[in-house]
Formats: structure tokens, sequence, C-alpha cells
């Protein structure tokens, strides 16, 4: 009898263990697809200086302005106003 | 009991081994959105080709319009291009009216783009708008926007 119910006990155990296992795995299986998504490479690299102007970022098309202020600068509040009505298109 | 307990053992590993599969698949599977990028270097590619330094280096007629992407080195692709672009330049202070444009690849873009003004959809191309500011030989001041569209939604968007 004691046997027995040491055979039970033992069952019991690899039973519990491989539910752990299963669970664990699942619960990475669904946060991976959670994090997982179109991943979308928006901005350049400081590197690529393709950047779009933010801090350490040179913007390439942001310095042919500042060469042709070089050359004319007046009205540069005027030009510079509308450069900044830049259409911004929604990124989703 | 002990070739029981190994069976065991090497059905763990199996199953261990499919979810860490399972788990890369379904992380990696999912394409990586260039588009924007694609989008900003047609646009710096076109800025490049109009205006060095500041200055214009293009004359605005019909045949900049008919030599534009052999001059620039672009390639938008022959049949149902996947680009758009679009160039106004506007001679200082007007800023309504532009004096010259020039417009090529997929026009059907133009309509999406303004679509995407509103609200952003994974399924349409993405635009990109950039303004900057020449001045010609002769000094005249020009105000240039490009416009750039980049559709491939195949190849970046599930």
């Amino acid at each position: 009898m004691r046997n027995k119910s040491g055979q039970l006990s033992d069952t019991i155990t690899w039973i519990v263990a491989t539910i752990i296992i299963v669970v664990i795995l699942l619960i990475f299986i669904y946060a991976s697809s959670l994090i997982a998504g179109v991943k979308e490479i928006e901005r350049g690299s400081k590197v690529l200086i393709f950047g779009e102007g933010d801090k350490g970022d040179i913007n390439w098309i942001d310095m042919k302005t500042s060469f042709a202020y070089a050359i004319d600068s007046q009205s540069k509040s005027d030009i510079d106003k509308w450069i900044s009505e830049n259409e911004k298109y929604n990124k989703k | 009991m002990e070739k029981l307990v190994s069976v065991y053992w090497f059905a763990i590993l199996v199953l261990v081994a499919g979810g860490i599969f399972i788990m890369v698949y379904t992380f990696y599977h999912q394409p990586y959105d260039v588009r924007m990028v694609e989008a900003r270097i047609l646009s710096n590619n076109i800025a490049d080709c109009v205006s060095q330094e500041g200055s214009l280096v293009v004359n605005l007629d019909s045949n900049l319009k008919k030599d534009f992407l052999t001059n620039c080195h672009l390639l938008l692709g022959d049949q149902d291009p996947e680009y758009y672009f679009e160039v106004n330049f506007y001679e200082f202070p007007n800023t309504i009216n532009s004096v010259f444009e020039i417009i090529e690849g997929n026009k059907n873009y133009k309509a999406d783009c303004e679509v995407q003004k509103k609200q952003g959809y994974e399924n349409l191309p993405k635009c990109i708008e950039k303004r900057f500011y020449s001045v010609d030989n002769s000094g005249n001041q020009y105000l240039i926007k490009i416009l750039s569209a980049v559709g491939k939604v195949k190849e970046n968007a599930k």
C-alpha cells in the first residue's frame, strides 16, 4: 500500500512538472506574439544622416536651407515659417 | 523505469525546442517596414539633384521635366511603379502658386497621401513631405516642396 502511494506521488510530481513547463512555454509564446508586429524602421540613424533633425541628428534637407541663407538670408523668418508648415503624415 | 524517464526527458526537450522555434518564428516572421526611410532617401536624392550648397543647380524649363529621372539617376520602375514624387518650386514671396512642378511615378499615390494625412493606414503608401529654400544664379529665391511616397505594401506590411 505504502509502495503504491509512493508511485502515485511520483506520477503526480511528473505530471505537475510537465504542466508547469507547458504553461511557461505558452506564456512565452503569447508574449512573443504580443511584442511581435510590423517593425517600422522609420527614422534613419545618426550615422546614416537621414534623421528628422532631432537632437544630435543632421537633417540633410535643412542643411540646404542653411547654405541658402548664407547666400541670401532676407525674409528668413517668412521662409522659416513656410518650411515649418511642412505637412505631417500619419506614420501608423 | 529509467527508460521511461529518458523518454520523458526527450519528449520535454522536443517540447521546449518546439516552443522556442514557435517564439522565434512568431517574432521574426513580421516584416520590417522601411518605407519611411525609402521615402526620405528619395526626397534627399531629389533635393540633392535640384540644389547644392544652397544654390539651385537646375534650369526650370521643359528639359528638366523631360530628363529629370535620368539626370537625377532615379529608377522608379517601368510598369506600375511603386514610387511617386512631386516637386514644387515657388518663387518667393508667392508660396501659393508654384512656378514649376515635376511629377513622376505612380500618380494614384497622391490621393493615398491625402488619406494618410487624416489617418495612418498600414496598407497605403507611406508619404513624406520636405521643404527647403534655395537661391538661383540670378539671386531669385525659391522655396521647394518635395512630396515623396513609397508603395511596396506587400513587402513592408502584413
